[in-house]
Parts: C-alpha cells; sequence; structure tokens
C-alpha cells in the first residue's frame, strides 16, 4: 500500500470509523458510569493510589534484586576461556572447569564433556563419556543441570562425582555433599540422591538403585548390573520422601506427594510469573515442573511454554531446543506436537544445525504433510 | 434540612462556559462541568480510540478509563486551548495500555487457538471496503503496541510526524523510526491478507 493507495485507505477509515461513532450509543452506555465514578470523593482513591505505591516500590525493589545478571562464564585451567558447545575432553590428564560463580567441574582422565547452557546462576553441561567431579556453589537460585544421555540432575548446590558409560548407557551418581534430583531416561518420577549415596542408573534393559550411606567411598567403583528389570527405589529412613521433595522443590507442597494438583500448582505460579513479565523466572519454574513431575500431563505443556519463551522472547535457541526436544519427548498432543516440531526446526536453524535441521524437516514434512507451520519450516534450514 | 443536600444536585445544571470555564469547573471537580466535558469530548474520545483499536473493538471500558484519567490529571493541564490535544494523548495512552495487555494474554490463547474471539462485525455500506477495512486492522494487530499506534495515527488520523510524537510522548525521530517500521511491518503482513491485497489492487490502480 504505497502513495495514492494508502491516502484512499486511510479515507476509507476515516469514513466507515466517522459513520460507526455517529451510530454508536457508546456515550448513553457509559455515561452513569463514567459520571458516578468520577464524583466519587477523592478520598475514595486515596487507598488504591497508596497500595498501588507500594505495589510500584515493591516491583522496583524486586527488579532491583531479580535484575538478569550476565550469565556465568567459565575458564579451562591451562587453555584459557571456554565455549558454549565446545567439547571439553581429557585424554590423559583431567581438566578442571571453573565457572565465574564459584563451581568447578573437574573431568577425570578419558572423560568427555561440554557446557552446552550458561545462565546468571549456573549452566547445562553434558558429560559425553567418562567422570566428572563437580563442586556446585549454592547461591539463593542456583540453576545448575547435568546431562548424561537421557538422564537429568538437578542441582542446587552440591560436590558429586558423576560418570557416565555410554556403551552401556549406565549413569553412576556418588554424592558427597547436599542432594540433587534425577529424572530422565527409564525414571519413572524424579529421584532424589542425597550425601553419602550412590545412584546407579542404566545398564542397558536393566535398572538397578544401589544406595550407600555413610561415609563416601573414595571412588566410583562400578555397581554390577542386575540380570532383571528392577524399579528404582530408594529405602531411605531418614527422611520421608514427601518431606525431601519439598526440600529441593520449596514450591511443591509439603504436605503431599507430588501430584497432579502440585503440578498444577506450580504450572500455575509459573504463568503467573510470566504474565508479571519475569520471562527468565516463568522459564525457570516451567522447567521445573518438566523435571520434578515428568509423568504428569504438564509436563510436556511446561517444558514446551519454557522452550517457547526462551526461543522467542529470550532469543535463547539453545536452551529452547533442550527444552523443546524434551516437550516433545514427554507428549503433547494436537496441534502442540505440530508446533513444538516446528519450533524445534526454527531453533536448530537459528543454531545454523543445518544437517540437523534438514532432518527434522523433512521428517515434519512427512508427518504433516499440510502443517500449518509448513511456510516457516520451509524457511528455517537456509 | 442540611445545607449541603440542597447544593449537591449540581449536576442537572447546564453548563454554560467555554473551554476555560470547562477547565477550571474540572479542576474543581464541579460534577456539572465533568458532565459537560464528558458530554462534549465523548465522541472525540470514541472516535479516536476506534481509530487506535479498530472498528471491531469493544470501547466501553477504555472509554470509562480515559474519561477517568482525564478527571484525575487535569490538575496538570495548563492551557485550555490544549484541552483536546491534551486529551487525545491521554485516549492514545490507555489504548496504548489495551494493546499491550491484549498482546500479553493472546500468549494464553496459543493453547487454545479455538478461544480466539472473532471481531465484531460491521454493517457497512461497501461490504468490500469494509473488508478491506477489517483487514487493516487485522494485520495492525500483529504489529507491537507502539508501531500500531504510529501507522493508525498517521495513516488512518492522517497526523503529522511531529503530531505523532507530541500524542505518543517520544520524540519525532523515535515516531519516525516507529512509523518506518510500521509500514514495514505493514507490507510484508499485507502479503498474507488476500482482500486487503485486491483491495489495494483495484483501488490503488
Amino acid at each position: 500500500m504505497m502513495g495514492e493507495t494508502k491516502s484512499r485507505l486511510g479515507r476509507l477509515a476515516r469514513r466507515e470509523l466517522d459513520a460507526l461513532v455517529q451510530r454508536s450509543s457508546l456515550p448513553t452506555q457509559i455515561e452513569a458510569a463514567v459520571l458516578g465514578k468520577a464524583h466519587q470523593p477523592r478520598g475514595r482513591w486515596r487507598l488504591p493510589v497508596l497500595a498501588l505505591g507500594t505495589c510500584a516500590a515493591a516491583a522496583v525493589a524486586v527488579v532491583v534484586i531479580l535484575w538478569p545478571a550476565p550469565p556465568v562464564t567459565f575458564t579451562i585451567a591451562g587453555e584459557g576461556s571456554g565455549h558454549l558447545g565446545a567439547i571439553v575432553s581429557a585424554p590423559n590428564s583431567g581438566k578442571l572447569l571453573a565457572f565465574s560463580e564459584g563451581t568447578t567441574v573437574a573431568i577425570a582422565p578419558h572423560g568427555r564433556a561440554k557446557v552446552v547452557r550458561t545462565a546468571s546462576q549456573g549452566a547445562d553441561v553434558s558429560v559425553e563419556s567418562g567422570t566428572v567431579q563437580a563442586s556446585v556453589a549454592h547461591h539463593s537460585s542456583t540453576q545448575w543441570r547435568f546431562h548424561a544421555g537421557p538422564y537429568e540432575i538437578f542441582v542446587t548446590g552440591t560436590k558429586f562425582d558423576l560418570s557416565w558409560d555410554a556403551s552401556v548407557k549406565q549413569l553412576t551418581l556418588l554424592m558427597h555433599e547436599g542432594r540433587v534430583l534425577v529424572s530422565g531416561g527409564s525414571i519413572s518420577s524424579p529421584r532424589e540422591v542425597r550425601q553419602g549415596e550412590r545412584f546407579v542408573v542404566g545398564a542397558l534393559k536393566s535398572e538397578r538403585v544401589s544406595l550407600h550411606p555413610g561415609p563416601v567411598a573414595p571412588s566410583l567403583a562400578p555397581v554390577a548390573a542386575s540380570p532383571t528389570p528392577v524399579e528404582p527405589s530408594l529405602t531411605r529412613p531418614a527422611v520421608p520422601a514427601k518431606r525431601r521433595l519439598a526440600v529441593l522443590h520449596p514450591s511443591a507442597p509439603r504436605t503431599q506427594a507430588p501430584s497432579a494438583a502440585a503440578a498444577l500448582e506450580l504450572f500455575a505460579r509459573a504463568d503467573e510469573v510470566r504474565l508479571s513479565g519475569d520471562e527468565r523466572g516463568a522459564v525457570k519454574l516451567f522447567e521445573e515442573v518438566a523435571v520434578a513431575y515428568p509423568g504428569d500431563r504438564l509436563a510436556g505443556l511446561a517444558s514446551f511454554a519454557a522452550g517457547r519463551l526462551l526461543l522467542v522472547r529470550l532469543s535463547d535457541p539453545r536452551a529452547a531446543l533442550v527444552d523443546l526436544e524434551r516437550a516433545r519427548r514427554l507428549g503433547l498432543g494436537k496441534p502442540l506436537d505440530e508446533d513444538c516440531h516446528a519450533r524445534i526446526i526454527e531453533a536448530l536453524g537459528r543454531l545454523a544445525k543445518r544437517n540437523l535441521c534438514a532432518h527434522e524437516q523433512a521428517l515434519y514434512l512427512a508427518t504433516f504433510p499440510k502443517g500449518a507451520h509448513a511456510d516457516i519450516v520451509a524457511k528455517a534450514c537456509r | 434540612m442540611n445545607h449541603a443536600s440542597r447544593l449537591s444536585p449540581t449536576t442537572n445544571v447546564t453548563f454554560l462556559g467555554g473551554e476555560a470555564e470547562l477547565v477550571a469547573g474540572l479542576k474543581a471537580n464541579n460534577p456539572a462541568a465533568q458532565r459537560a466535558f464528558f458530554t462534549r469530548y465523548c465522541r472525540y474520545v470514541e472516535r479516536v480510540l476506534r481509530g487506535v483499536l479498530g472498528p471491531g473493538a469493544d470501547l466501553s471500558d477504555v472509554t470509562q478509563d480515559t474519561f477517568l484519567a482525564a478527571f484525575r490529571q487535569v490538575g496538570g493541564l495548563r492551557a485550555a486551548v490544549a484541552l483536546t490535544e491534551w486529551l487525545r494523548t491521554i485516549a492514545v495512552g490507555v489504548a496504548h495500555n489495551r494493546i499491550r495487555s491484549r498482546t500479553r494474554n493472546r500468549w494464553l490463547l496459543f493453547f487454545a487457538p479455538q478461544l480466539v474471539p472473532e471481531p465484531a462485525p460491521l454493517a457497512p455500506a461497501h461490504l468490500e471496503a469494509s473488508q478491506a477495512l477489517r483487514e487493516v486492522y487485522a494485520v495492525l494487530g500483529q504489529m507491537p503496541a507502539a508501531e500500531r499506534i504510529a501507522f493508525s495515527l498517521r495513516h488512518i488520523e492522517d497526523m503529522t510526524v511531529p503530531e505523532i510524537a507530541k500524542t505518543t510522548g517520544v520524540s519525532e525521530s523515535t515516531a519516525k523510526r516507529k512509523l518506518r517500521h510500521a509500514e514495514d511491518l505493514f507490507e510484508e503482513a499485507k502479503q498474507s491478507h488476500p482482500a486487503l491485497l485486491d483491495w489495494c489492487r483495484t483501488e490503488g490502480s
């Protein structure tokens, strides 16, 4: 619409809108309401104004406190600054990753790991193979996650050794301090692992948990896999499971087990935080729903919401990809499955991962030949 | 009889003054002045809001909000001659907030597209023109609030860039930048609105 067309359209709009306003009965409809409110004594405004002022002051304080700090940085001992996504291998001797917020991750000889995401209070570290020894500095809003194969270890401040044997798909976790939450893979609900415990899961089709309370073993002795599938069960007598989850996730109800109601409550709070404008806070809470309640019907949706915020609002396709892929794994149902797939492709395109993007693109077009996002998908991998 | 109660029914008094008296009356919180102000300017406010928010928008709340904001802020109005411009600035500000809150809520509709309400139908003389108008506002609905307002003030209300800057409370260069961005967005988005494209082709040639 250029030149004359634009002014013609403007004239048309003015004529139509003028006619609409002339026919409107709005003044008679709202006159009583407007004048009624205007005639209310001014004193009635004082309370709401005072309340608003207090809210505004509180909001300013919250913004100042929660103003997003820059993401943590890290260095590799002897090599200088580390880079996101670059695999750090320790062929003969160990390597130490030192993060700016105080956390250290030591990669044992023959181990491989990479930092896949950094945030203001943490990072995501993917252990490709071998053992890492992590000492996570505890802060008020620590956001550390370790990935090993299909498993995720959600950390709030702790020291532990983590081993991932890719050949037999076995995760071994030895806790020195604090506690972590492990989810993903064949674990049906998140498992808490606490100080002095060793947690082993995986080993092809079987799954086993070995629990050794008491003094920490000096090394990660391998635990033989059970010949038959065993559902992991932590039989710690010290603290009931409900309370343990509440300690790790303050948002979880303290009086009931993780349930649909708790997931819904957390999801609703995440959405409230999002609506308040704190999108990073919302991402954290949505991710918490997905990690803490992976069996819940909201888990996929929560992970999708986090991925969507990261991709669309926070321009972080790398982190978005993690959440969106988890959402796809957890399942969303129609029509969000298609949407999620399209956004995964968009994220891959933005990360310039052309081969993966093309693969997902072909998969999308085969699955949704008349998909609503076909046009975006078609352009995403260029 | 209470003296105050005998003086209270001033709302039935016709307000005869000009704009200077009207502003003085508003500053004194005079009910007759408030009534006269509402009567004189309600259609003007509705027209400004309609121009920004579109023909299908429900204006009941935003019009009320505009007048209540005007009653609250009238103490800061210095020149009575600037009453119309001042009121337009308030109306545009209220519309801006409404667009932003709507944009926030649209996020939720993403999960339930079937809940998106259809715009209210028009009863136009020329169906094709009206359809084009509706398409214009559909395109505007996809823009950020500041761009949408700049575009509608320039091309629908026929305002100049300095007037847009004054009304929206930004510098002229910012207004110009927002307008240029809005025009680019409009050109891009209109490609997916066939009725608008048809109208532009037939009427623009």
